[in-house]
């Protein structure tokens, strides 16, 4: 075991910091001008797998019924290209106490007959014989509170596409992923906040355990950690978590929430550094570097989607980072990318919003509240190009946020140096709850999950995604593209389902 | 063949009507006798005629009998005959007499049992006469040259008819993207009246409804790349047109100076319709399925060929514009192409009356 390096603060970071684009519960909980140098390679160990007794981690795939009432038809082609069944239609004599199913010829248009039998003065009532359709809804108890999968249509979207598929790899490039079950030890420094003094709490065994409603049996493939170096990129913040999880929480499993696209299998990337990072003094942080190298690694890994909840300083030049965006979207990637969560802050440039408005296959993606508008921190700016929902708790309250689950927050993980000194110990990243958090952090996985879908769906290429994305988002605001919304809602349903010829 | 005579006797598809025909062979050569689709009593003028127009041979109908179209006995009856009628002998063939009745020019044939005896000066007249046919097996009416007055028989011939074909529709970039080919089997059928007499001698009207149906994807375009969805997509095309044409009796003289019909009547004509247009998909609600109509246009032309009795085949070509059919959404609006219309070429059967 070595020495952690780091065990005094005061030090200053002078290096560009990745921001986290998140409001409520994280802003502001990684503070600038503390911490020291590095002055040698901090390690943590592993120590030990701890089993969750009693959680089912299977991947439930969704099984949506053919539910097609009365006989099929003898004509397969005819039960896939209408929404009734040829050949028969149903007639309610008024003598009679229920309808008949009468015969007609297969080539008929029921519909048409049935309006003509419906004209008969002896009829009461005469109808095709339609199909019903299953609409899909998870049997997650929480999904009730998920108002935004329900504004944007997913119970009919998950109709088309029934969670992509575990073929395709969605990248989460965040602060880690909840995606283990072990235990590690790091060294934990000491660190001045202001007034605050947090002692060095030495060796500590932290334990982590794998999100129970996101795991399953090979759901996360090719981890990597860009800021310990490693492959284990557990998430000692929580944000990372929550993001994979609208892209693709487990869903129909009767635990918690759904996800966006809940088949998929999911890259945990580390290219963030909370504050549990910075204490037990990761030899890296995310920076330019950082993330432009975590965006090569995704897409030389296999990922079809890559969603980016993050940022950089508005003053920030940032062609190392596009040069790796264009280069992921060469190799077929989609990229979702948070649009700023700075509105009332001087609604200032996020760079790399701007990147994602001119690379076509790249989207930055602004905030939407339970009402549908503009989420109050939601940058305002011409490099929004869609919106989702991001959650607004300021006007609607904690149901107005997007609920995940993610660590629980009354054990403090996330923000330990906004606690109370005496308050302050070693963390544990094994205790979770359905949390609500707001910012177009939480936009953009929406997105993700939804690129997934269309890629599943057959849309490879990710111009096309981004343009069918564009295509079908419901405009809001101001007519066509405006800096509010871009070009307006995602539409999921309705892009699933394309064009037709005329229609 | 030598020393041996044959018959063939076809007939003329019209528009997917059928005119009859008959048509001659001979020891060596065939001598084909086109006749006129109208059987009525034009005589086909078998070239110049070298002496003054003679007299032809008559007979008495001995008993009471019919006059047939052919000389066949299930061919249609024209009129009865009564016995001590007179009639004028046009050709002798076996069993039949090929008549003509002086009082209405009406032609047909006769049992011979039927008339009095025919004296053998007169049999040797009929086969000295310059026009005299060697063999007249099918002694229907001959055509006269097109425009020459119908003086007798129907005004107006009916017939119905089925079609199959190739349709290649015009917006071609937008079926191909939902079905992975801009063009389609279509089968079809209608019925026409074609004039024969009067001053719309040649004239038809033709009322036909066809479908075209084919299961594709939805998609998503870009940047002009297809993108297939796996949703089937059903589209229909089911057309409703009405057509007035002309057709075109083509007689020629043969080497031996002698009018020849050619083997095949060819015809143009044109009109206006209604298209019905539907699109069905998976997943679509109220609303999002298409059931349109549209006016369309058209104008088609073809050849018909006759085969045997009132049976005849044709070949068309077809070509309808459907103005703004498309173009409003969809793939259409994204290839910006608005006519729903197409060329179809088509095969056809028909039967005349």
């Amino acid at each position: 075991m070595t020495t952690p390096r780091r065990t005094s603060v005061h030090a200053s970071r002078s290096r560009l910091r990745v921001r986290l684009v998140l409001t409520a519960g994280l802003v502001g909980a990684l503070v600038a001008g503390i911490g020291q140098p590095a002055t040698g390679a901090a390690q943590r160990h592993k120590i030990g797998n701890v089993e969750l007794p009693g959680i089912d981690l299977g991947l439930d795939r969704r099984a949506v019924p053919d539910a097609i009432g009365g006989k099929r038809p003898t004509s397969a082609r005819a039960i896939r290209t209408r929404d009734w069944l040829p050949g028969r239609v149903l007639v309610k004599y008024r003598s009679k106490p229920d309808f008949e199913i009468l015969a007609i010829d297969e080539h008929e248009n029921a519909e048409s007959t049935a309006a003509r039998f419906a004209q008969r003065d002896d009829v009461e009532y005469a109808q095709a014989d339609y199909v019903a359709h299953p609409h899909f809804r998870p049997n997650d108890p929480l999904f009730d509170q998920q108002w935004n999968l329900t504004a944007i249509d997913m119970e009919r979207a998950w109709d088309i596409n029934s969670g992509a598929a575990s073929s395709l790899i969605v990248a989460v490039l965040d602060t880690g992923v909840a995606y283990s079950t072990t235990v590690y030890e790091y060294i934990a420094r000491g660190v001045i906040v202001g007034s605050r003094r947090y002692p060095p709490l030495g060796r500590v065994a932290v334990p982590f355990a794998a999100a129970p409603d996101l795991s399953g049996p090979n759901r996360f493939v090719a981890p990597r950690d860009f800021i310990w170096d490693d492959d284990a990129p557990v998430d000692l913040d929580g944000h990372g978590t929550h993001v994979a999880g609208t892209v693709g929480q487990l869903t129909n499993n009767g635990v918690g929430v759904a996800g966006m696209a809940f088949n998929v299998r999911i890259m945990p990337v580390k290219v963030l550094d909370g504050d549990w990072d910075f204490i037990f003094d990761s030899p890296n942080v995310g920076t330019t570097s950082v993330v432009a190298s975590a965006i090569r690694y995704a897409a030389d890994n296999g990922a079809k989607v890559i969603n980016m909840s993050l940022g950089f300083p508005p003053s920030a030049s940032i062609p190392a980072v596009e040069d790796a965006l264009r280069y992921a979207v060469g190799r077929g990637v989609f990229v979702a990318i948070s649009a700023g969560n700075d509105f009332e802050d001087g609604n200032p440039a996020e760079p790399l919003a701007e990147v994602a408005a001119r690379v076509d296959g790249v989207m930055s993606v602004g905030a939407v509240g339970r009402d549908l508008n503009r989420a109050y921190y939601s940058s305002q700016r011409a490099s929004v190009e869609i919106a989702a929902p991001g959650g607004d708790m300021r006007t609607a309250g904690a149901s107005g946020g997007i609920l995940q689950q993610t660590y629980d927050p009354l054990i403090g993980v996330s923000d330990p140096l906004s606690q109370p000194v005496s308050e302050y110990g070693p963390p544990r990243f094994d205790t979770f709850r359905y949390v609500p958090y707001q910012g177009t952090s939480m936009a953009a996985p929406h997105v993700a999950g939804f690129a997934a879908l269309l890629m599943q769906q057959g849309i490879t290429s990710p111009a096309a995604i981004e343009a069918a994305i564009r295509r079908f988002a419901t405009d809001r605001g101001a007519a066509g593209r405006d800096e509010d919304f871009g070009f307006g809602l995602i539409n999921p349903r309705d892009t699933l389902r394309g064009l037709g010829l005329s229609r | 063949m030598s020393g041996r005579r044959f018959t063939l006797a076809i007939a003329v598809l019209v528009g997917g009507g059928l005119m009859p025909v008959a048509a001659h062979g001979g020891r060596a050569e065939f001598q084909f006798l086109q006749i006129r689709p109208d059987a009525t009593s034009q005589k086909v003028k078998f070239g110049p005629t070298p002496n003054a127009p003679q007299q032809p041979p008559t007979t008495t109908v001995a008993t009471g009998t019919t006059l047939h179209a052919r000389c066949d006995e299930s061919s249609p009856v024209r009129t009865p005959l009564r016995a001590g009628e007179v009639v004028e002998i046009e050709a002798i063939v076996e069993g039949w007499v090929h008549v003509r009745l002086p009082a209405s020019g009406e032609q047909g044939c006769v049992r011979r049992r039927a008339l009095e005896a025919i004296p053998a000066d007169v049999i040797e007249q009929v086969r000295r006469r310059p026009d005299a046919p060697r063999v007249r097996s099918d002694p229907s009416p001959a055509p006269a040259p097109a425009g020459a007055p119908a003086p007798g028989g129907r005004a107006v011939r009916i017939a119905v008819f089925g079609y199959g074909g190739v349709l290649n529709l015009a917006a071609t970039q937008s079926f191909d993207a939902i079905l992975g080919e801009s063009s389609g089997p279509v089968v079809g059928g209608g019925g026409q009246v074609a004039i024969l007499k009067g001053p719309l001698r040649n004239v038809f009207f033709q009322v036909d409804a066809s479908q075209f149906e084919e299961t594709g994807e939805r998609v998503f375009v870009s940047g002009g790349e297809v993108f297939k969805l796996g949703i089937p997509q059903t589209l229909t095309l089911r057309p409703l047109e009405f057509t007035a044409g002309y057709r075109y009796e083509v007689v020629r003289r043969g080497a031996d100076g002698r009018p020849h019909a050619a083997p095949f009547v060819p015809y143009a004509g044109g009109g206006v319709g209604i298209v019905q247009f539907e699109e069905h998909s998976d997943f679509a609600v109220t609303g999002e399925d298409v059931d349109e109509r549209f006016t369309s246009y058209h104008v088609l032309g073809g050849l018909d060929v006759p085969v045997w009795g009132g049976l005849g085949v044709g070949v068309e070509a077809h070509y309808r514009w459907v103005p703004d059919g498309l173009g409003t959404g969809g793939v259409s609006r994204e290839f910006n192409e608005t006519n729903l219309g197409g060329a179809t070429f088509r095969v056809k059967v028909g039967f005349g009356f």
